[in-house]
């Protein structure tokens, strides 16, 4: 652990994701108001001790709702990431494994998905089923899935044919026994930055939804919700969207720097 | 050491390791080829046998092939081997021969160790495979380690791979291939890839334990000077084929074919100091020019 805090891309992630998860975790302690709670004597409230970031045109707190807000964003992000890396992985470890005509065919359909626009194929499934978390969530690790397959089928195929998994053989290990002991770990540092990346794009494109009204619907708060609704009011009170805008993209900027300096640490 | 093959022949005990006109068949590129050619090999209870021959002539595959290790393009197409009668080419996949009864050390031992996992998990792994209690596997594990020499084996426990040296990454080797005590131990140029000067230390390990374990040994090399130090037996390959066969001293001393001698003369030694080494071209037969 130590030497992952001597890389400076994994202190300054780290530094960044946790102001967004200390923020999110005094959330659950203690809300200034109730997120939702309309106060229109109030509407456009600059920061003050009453209101640390000020309120929005309806006079709700926007310190309470963005507090609300990244528990969305931050439990989209790692439901996602887990999903997304538990099937992608199973999938793409058996294809890279065993390989053959299944894997062959596998592998073309999942290219085929890659080629598919991923935001689209999400708006696909919210127009069939309606558009709620679950639904959020299953079309996010759709789009995700994927990419784990790629990356981990190459590494097992890359791993495969080396000499310790021949030893390992030729100790009479099971497959299983040597695709979870001595292939996973071995490949699992580019899935682990493959999952920082899906953390943060998921995080990103659940905003994107709830932005068009297609992921949290309102009045619930989400990064996406409060930026469509602050956009109108822009030049009235501009820190209305910058606020959220620079919270999304400190979580963002942190979680990918976390996955850069991790990969930085285990290249060296 | 000398196993008279007469005494056996009298006392008419069965091989432990029977390979019969073993025939491996290597598929490239649309071609393919025999790069084993039925080969027939015996190896009696107790016995280090050698398998000499040059790269490329059929010696790893064979091993290979004894393990159940082949790759998707190299396939057994005729013959048979049998390990104490039970046939190795048709075992299905659960096994409990593989890593019990026959175990293999490979020629580089930096990466037939498992990056990320600790020693003693390494050395283990077979034994608990095999269903030996962890309790009990660590502690044969500690013993096999410090009779290979190692005078601190549960610090070595804990260490990975890449804190060990060549040699005693190869030690390791060793004590994860016993721990089962296999009745057969096949070694691939297992010191190849080590420093000259550790060679004789790992041989000399690997002789005294299979000794005390009572297990065989298929060695495969091709320094003839450790085979006339440690083996009994030699088996002379080239091409897939086995050109040579019999006791140590009678084929090296007296060889009968031009191959053989081509390869005595070919060992560096101190009496042919100042001279040029002799060297000697690929056979017509060689399957590169096929």
């Amino acid at each position: 652990m130590k030497k992952y805090f001597q890389n400076k891309n994994f202190v300054a992630g780290f530094i960044l994701f946790s102001l967004v998860l200390v923020l999110m975790l005094v959330g659950f302690i203690h809300l200034p108001y109730d997120p939702n709670a309309i106060d229109i004597t109030n509407k456009f409230a600059p920061c003050s001790f009453k209101h640390l970031l000020g309120t929005d045109h309806l006079g709700r707190d926007l310190l309470s709702r963005i507090m609300v807000g990244s528990r969305v964003s931050i439990f989209i992000g790692v439901i996602v990431m887990l999903f997304s890396f538990v099937i992608g992985t199973v999938i793409g470890s058996l294809c890279g494994y065993f390989q053959g005509k299944i894997d062959s065919i596998v592998m073309k359909l999942n290219d085929s998905f890659m080629a598919f626009p991923g935001l689209l194929l999400a708006l696909m499934l919210i127009a069939v089923f309606s558009p709620s978390l679950k639904t959020t969530i299953v079309a996010l690790t759709f789009m995700a899935i994927p990419r784990f397959v790629r990356i981990s089928r190459s590494g097992f195929m890359k791993l495969k044919p080396s000499l310790f998994v021949m030893n390992a053989k030729s100790k009479g290990a099971s497959n299983l026994r040597i695709m979870l002991c001595h292939i996973l770990p071995n490949a699992i540092s580019d899935l682990i930055v493959t999952s920082s990346l899906t953390f943060s794009l998921a995080v990103l494109n659940e905003s994107g939804l709830s932005y068009l009204g297609l992921g949290v619907q309102k009045p619930d708060a989400s990064f996406g919700n409060i930026l469509s609704d602050a956009q109108r009011y822009i030049l009235q009170s501009p820190p209305g969207v910058i606020i959220p805008a620079v919270i999304l993209t400190v979580l963002v900027l942190g979680v990918n720097l976390l996955g850069d300096g991790y990969s930085e640490v285990n290249e060296h | 050491m000398n196993i008279n093959e007469n005494r056996i022949q009298e006392q008419n005990i069965k091989p432990l390791l029977q390979i019969q006109d073993l025939v491996v068949n290597v598929k490239k590129d649309n071609r393919c080829f025999n790069a084993v050619d039925s080969i027939n090999i015996n190896i009696f209870p107790g016995e280090f046998v050698a398998l000499a021959g040059e790269s490329g002539s059929g010696k790893t595959l064979t091993a290979l092939s004894c393990m159940n290790l082949l790759s998707d393009n190299v396939s057994i197409t005729s013959g048979k081997i049998f390990l104490d009668g039970t046939d190795l080419t048709s075992l299905d996949k659960k096994n409990k021969i593989i890593g019990k009864d026959i175990a293999m050390i490979f020629q580089d031992p930096s990466s037939a160790l498992d990056p990320l996992q600790k020693i003693g998990k390494q050395i283990t792994e077979s034994a608990l495979i095999h269903g030996m209690s962890k309790a009990e596997a660590k502690s044969k594990a500690l013993e096999l380690l410090s009779k290979s020499g190692f005078t601190n084996p549960s610090d070595i426990f804990n260490y990975y791979p890449h804190e060990l040296s060549g040699g005693m990454k190869q030690r390791v080797m060793i004590a994860s291939c016993l721990i089962n005590s296999p009745k057969i131990l096949i070694a691939d140029e297992p010191t190849t890839a080590l420093d000259a000067s550790i060679q004789d230390d790992i041989l000399n390990i690997i002789c005294t334990l299979n000794k005390t374990l009572n297990t065989s040994m298929l060695l495969i090399t091709h320094d003839l000077n450790v085979v006339k130090k440690i083996c009994s037996r030699i088996y002379i390959m080239l091409d897939g084929k086995i050109v040579e066969s019999g006791n140590v001293n009678d084929v090296l001393s007296s060889p009968k074919e031009n191959y053989t001698k081509a390869l005595i003369d070919a060992i560096p030694s101190f009496s042919k100091r100042g001279k040029k080494l002799e060297t000697f071209e690929l056979f017509e037969n060689d399957w590169r020019q096929r």
